[in-house]
């Protein structure tokens, strides 16, 4: 069906020009395409970078469509409760400038019980709510009558919910309220991802046919700049914590207003605060360090600071990739490998954040094949190539969550709930089978047995699907929104205060009486006890203290970055010559892996056998981020240990993995080739990584969102007590009794995803199979083959001193090289 | 793995059991029975099964072992839950001649014997069994053994920083020897283990002591 074409713009579109016209401001193009679509009752998806109005885009539509604003009219749902606060803020404001009486207020984990019950008995205008805390609205009839009135829900940084299990609980919320009010029109706002046809898709689910795409135009320029070494002879090959640009990155910090310094850990985040710190002391009250592991008081500190303009330069991670409206910051600057180009391009859009501005992005690479990526980068970035977010395919836990939810917030009828659960996207193709499992979870108690006991979710003669017993309500109602995985343990002063939290391992790592750096300041660990460890300024002034690294923080590099590498090395090699900066300064360590080995082409696959004094070592660069090559080295491990016992190690790059064992490999290309065949690749990796051992930790998660595991909290009744078990004990006893039980599938298809990639994997395999194998016997360590070999020494446990064999492994390489 | 106190003699059994040849006794400690019920009963879809398997388990020990009596040291029951009243006393039905003495646990406060094992005798914490003495908490201190429960206690063995593998075992601190849980589904206690302590674990149907000497980090 032909879309109306909107020649003439609606009254609407004037009366929000008219306003924008009283603040000097002009209409974008797409903004006035929104608030015409707005008017037509469309739904869509706005796609704008960020910084180009895409908030007011989306708002102004609810805000002046009709006069009658009594009852609750509109959710604005955003992904990060922190950002709440800021939102309602930027919302409000255009209410108050048009005189308009109507309220903008929050609905989070935050909001205190007071202003809650206010909501409740008097809702206001719009609510600011994150989609744990809408699925908590869902559970109370009272809102949900209040629901059945609104006019408009809108999904700020889709992007970010997609591709997560809180995406999927975001589409089943809204399929609910579309359930509850029909005439709903929802709008998403994404920044630039690769598929975002399916964003759409997935936002609107079974409604998607009708919904408008709407671009702002992307006219925003971005640069991207990198830091040279002065000598790219001496610059590391490898190595990622690497402070050797420091002094330039202070004059250019020092040159700024200010600066947001993202690193890609929160080592190194720590790593580069101590770095700055120790250069300039005199920056001690104008340096900041942010990241999830810091209180969020802090954190909140540091973000008003850089609203008042009163920081120099905040160190951080993703942490700051979201929102916080700030515009003073005037530089970025990225250390190490940018990972995404969406990441890159995120972070650069918090520099110049205003429409027109040019947002500007300074590459700060720690070891010489980091040139590489921050030119393909660029290259990927101007031809708007985007990583594609994959949205998360019928996740079973939550599925059951979410039927518990609409149980306890005035029941349903199972047709018409079916029917709803496949209007989304993640359940779309939900078998009868999945369904009615899900449905005996949690009104019987699982589809084999029906235990006279289990009363959770019950039908009356009519068909109506409740839940009514308080006790069962409250517990559930303390489960939702523990989709995200608890934090580790709690760092806390003797007074109480609290620094932040790290995770168990790190602690249990260090004995009491030590000191370890968190936060940019030392702490002696004065006692752990349960999930607390109690920490103290130490003693010593000048005390010393082990970095804590964090697990998880290493994120692959994207399918989309490691193919524009590939292309970088195409070129390198065949022609046209790049001209780009860091190619240009690149090139004599490139040419080294020609002379040695081979830069290798997107068509092939290279692997290297080398022999040094520590033994014999194959080297694959599948080029494919570092869990796959992980899980493909481990896999090779496997193959080969079935023919006969061996031991080998693996150590995965980004690039590429390492086997290092002591015999020698001595395979043909054939035998290469066959070795990585994608046939019985599920089998074979279950069997090579004790899949069940990974399903058993992980199913800790899903057995929380289940409603298996009470979350206890401090307080609970005594009863509680007798219902606690760990999620290892739950794991064992359904894999015995219950075998058959979705959701011990279902953790092991999501470790395997979250754990290895899995599905990048199969593809990888699978493409490999048409790319040509070189095999190539190096003399040496090539410069591809040396970060490998330097990350397994750095982090072997045996080697007496790593660091003293590093250096001169490195120095007796880059002689050779000369 | 067979070793010998200072009275008569003791056998720690694979299954987490202690058995006294000459007696002709067996000691468990927490069955945790009808834990998965409990579960249910609050909304938590956990199977049924563990409860069948523990008692099956109890029953192949008794059997092949001979024994003439069985002693249980607390925590037989999870709670009071309603559908496993008969549970126990049906299982003891099925032991006509055993003699089943029981100390009754923490768990144990509101279990109405008398109907739910009306044939047990029920011993107070810390009676006199021959030269030993049987309690369900381990005593601070004692004069002579006490067999005990309570704290299902487990080590866990693996390198520092590594995931660990975590096991049930036996552990003696003076003069108490802790029983590891029973039942399945029951959960561990990691030890604090202290120089003198001594712990045994089940290793392929025997029991081996795990030496001061190879202590996990």
């Amino acid at each position: 069906m032909p879309r109306p074409k909107p020649k003439v713009h609606t009254a609407l579109s004037r009366r929000a020009s008219a306003w924008f016209a009283s603040r000097g401001w002009k209409p974008l193009p797409f903004q006035r395409e929104v608030w015409d679509a707005y008017e037509r009752g469309e739904s869509g998806l706005i796609h704008a970078p960020t910084g180009l109005g895409k908030t007011l885009a989306a708002w102004m539509g609810p805000v002046l469509e009709n006069d009658d604003r009594g009852g609750l009219c509109v959710l604005w749902i955003t992904p990060l409760r922190a950002l709440a606060a800021d939102t309602v803020r930027s919302l409000q404001e255009p209410l108050d400038g048009l005189g308009i009486a109507a309220k903008v207020e929050a609905r989070t984990g935050d909001t205190s019980s007071s202003a809650r019950a206010r909501q409740k008995a008097k809702p206001p205008f719009a609510l600011v709510t994150t989609p744990e805390s809408l699925s908590l609205m869902l559970t109370d009839e009272t809102r949900v009558a209040q629901l059945k009135g609104l006019r408009a829900v809108i999904v700020d940084e889709w992007h970010e919910l997609l591709g997560s299990k809180r995406g999927v609980q975001t589409e089943l919320c809204l399929a609910r309220l579309r359930a509850l009010q029909p005439k709903l029109q929802i709008w998403g706002l994404s920044a630039t991802i690769g598929n975002l046809d399916e964003a759409m898709r997935v936002l609107l689910g079974s409604r998607a046919g009708d919904g408008r795409m709407i671009h702002g135009k992307d006219r925003k320029r971005i640069e991207v700049e990198t830091l040279m070494p002065a000598d790219v002879e001496t610059f590391p090959w490898s190595g990622h914590l690497g402070v050797k640009l420091v002094g330039t990155v202070i004059e250019r910090i020092d040159a700024a207003q200010t600066t947001l310094l993202f690193t890609n850990t929160r080592s190194q985040t720590e790593i580069w605060f101590q770095e700055l710190l120790s250069a300039r002391p005199d920056w001690s009250d104008v340096l900041a360090m942010h990241h999830s592991s810091i209180d969020r008081a802090d954190r909140e500190v540091t973000e008003q600071r850089l609203r008042d303009g009163t920081v120099k330069c905040v160190v951080c991670t993703s942490s700051l990739d979201l929102g916080v409206d700030f515009s003073p910051v005037e530089q970025v600057m990225q250390v190490g490998s940018p990972k995404g180009i969406a990441r890159l391009l995120q972070r650069a859009g918090r520099s110049g954040h205003r429409p027109g501005a040019v947002s500007r992005v300074l590459g700060v690479p720690t070891n010489a094949l980091e040139l590489i990526e921050f030119s393909a980068a660029r290259e990927a970035m101007d031809a708007r190539r985007i990583e594609v977010r994959r949205p998360v395919q019928k996740p079973l836990d939550l599925l059951a969550q979410h039927v518990v939810t609409v149980a306890l917030g005035g029941g349903f009828f199972e047709e018409e709930m079916l029917a709803e659960i496949r209007s989304t996207h993640a359940f779309a193709t939900i078998t009868d089978e999945e369904w009615k499992w899900v449905l005996t979870f949690v009104t019987t108690g699982g589809a084999l047995h029906a235990y006279p006991q289990y009363r959770k979710v019950t039908r009356d003669e009519n068909g109506l699907h409740r839940l009514t017993d308080e006790r069962m309500a409250r517990v559930h109602r303390m489960n939702i929104g523990t989709i995200v995985a608890a934090a580790g343990v709690a760092l806390r002063m003797k007074n109480g205060r609290s620094v932040g939290s790290v995770e168990e391992w790190f602690i249990a790592g260090i004995k009491p009486g030590k000191c370890f750096i968190f936060g940019g300041r030392c702490w002696e660990l004065v006692r752990v006890y349960g999930l607390v460890a109690t920490v103290q300024a130490p003693a010593k002034k000048k005390a010393r203290g082990e970095i804590p690294s964090w697990q998880g923080g290493k994120s692959p590099l994207s399918s989309e970055l490691s193919a524009a590498v590939g292309e970088k090395l195409l070129r390198f090699r065949e022609g046209p010559a790049d001209r780009s900066p860091e190619m240009l300064k690149v090139a004599p360590i490139l040419r080294v892996q020609a002379k040695w080995s081979i830069v290798p082409r997107p068509d092939e696959l290279l692997i290297e056998q080398t022999t040094t004094r520590d033994g014999h070592h194959v080297y694959i660069y599948a080029f494919a981020g570092r869990l796959v090559n992980g899980a493909l080295g481990t896999l090779v491990g496997y193959r080969l240990g079935k023919a006969a016992p061996l031991t080998l190690r693996v150590t995965p790059n980004d690039y590429g993995v390492e086997l290092h064992g002591s015999t020698p490999f001595e395979l043909t290309a054939d035998e290469w080739r066959e070795l990585l065949s994608p046939d019985d690749l599920l089998e074979d990796v279950l069997a090579s990584v004790n899949a069940a051992e990974l399903g058993r930790h992980h199913f800790r998660e899903i057995a929380r969102v289940a409603g298996l595991i009470m979350s206890g909290s401090p307080g609970a009744p005594p009863t509680m007590k007798t219902l606690q078990a760990s999620s290892g004990l739950l794991y064992d006893v359904f894999a015995r009794y219950d075998p058959a039980n979705l959701l011990l599938e279902q953790s092991q298809r999501e470790v395997l995803e979250r754990q290895m990639d899995f599905t990048r994997l199969r593809e990888t395999m699978e493409a490999m199979q048409h790319r040509t194998i070189i095999l190539k016997n190096c003399e040496r360590l090539t410069p591809l083959a040396f970060p490998l070999w330097a990350d397994r020494i750095a982090h072997s446990v045996d080697t007496e001193d790593p660091a003293a064999t590093l250096a001169r492994m490195l120095e007796e390489l880059e002689i050779a090289a000369r | 793995m067979e070793f010998r106190f200072h009275i008569g003699s003791l056998i720690l059994l694979a299954e987490g059991a202690a058995y006294d040849r000459e007696a002709r006794t067996l000691f468990v400690a927490d069955l945790h029975i009808g834990k998965s019920t409990i579960f249910r009963e609050a909304g938590l879809a956990i199977p049924d099964g563990p409860d069948e398997t523990n008692l099956a388990r109890l029953s192949s020990l008794v059997t092949g072992t001979k024994v003439k009596t069985l002693f249980i040291l607390g925590d037989v029951f999870h709670a009071r839950a309603r559908g496993v009243e008969r549970t126990l006393a049906d299982w003891h039905e099925r032991h006509p001649k055993l003699r089943c003495c029981v100390v009754p646990g923490n768990h144990d406060r509101r279990i109405p014997w008398r109907e739910w094992l009306p044939a047990a005798e029920i011993l107070r914490e810390g009676e006199c069994v021959g030269a030993m003495r049987v309690a369900h908490f381990p005593p601070e201190k004692s004069d002579v053994l006490t067999l005990c429960g309570h704290l299902h206690p487990g080590i866990a063995i693996g390198r520092p920083r590594q995931r660990k593998l975590r096991l049930p075992c036996f552990w003696q601190r003076r003069n108490a020897l802790v029983l590891p849980a029973f039942g399945e589904f029951t959960g561990l206690q990691i030890i604090d283990r202290e120089p003198g302590d001594q712990v045994w674990i089940p290793v392929g149907g025997m029991v081996a002591e795990v030496a001061w000497g190879n202590r996990d980090a």
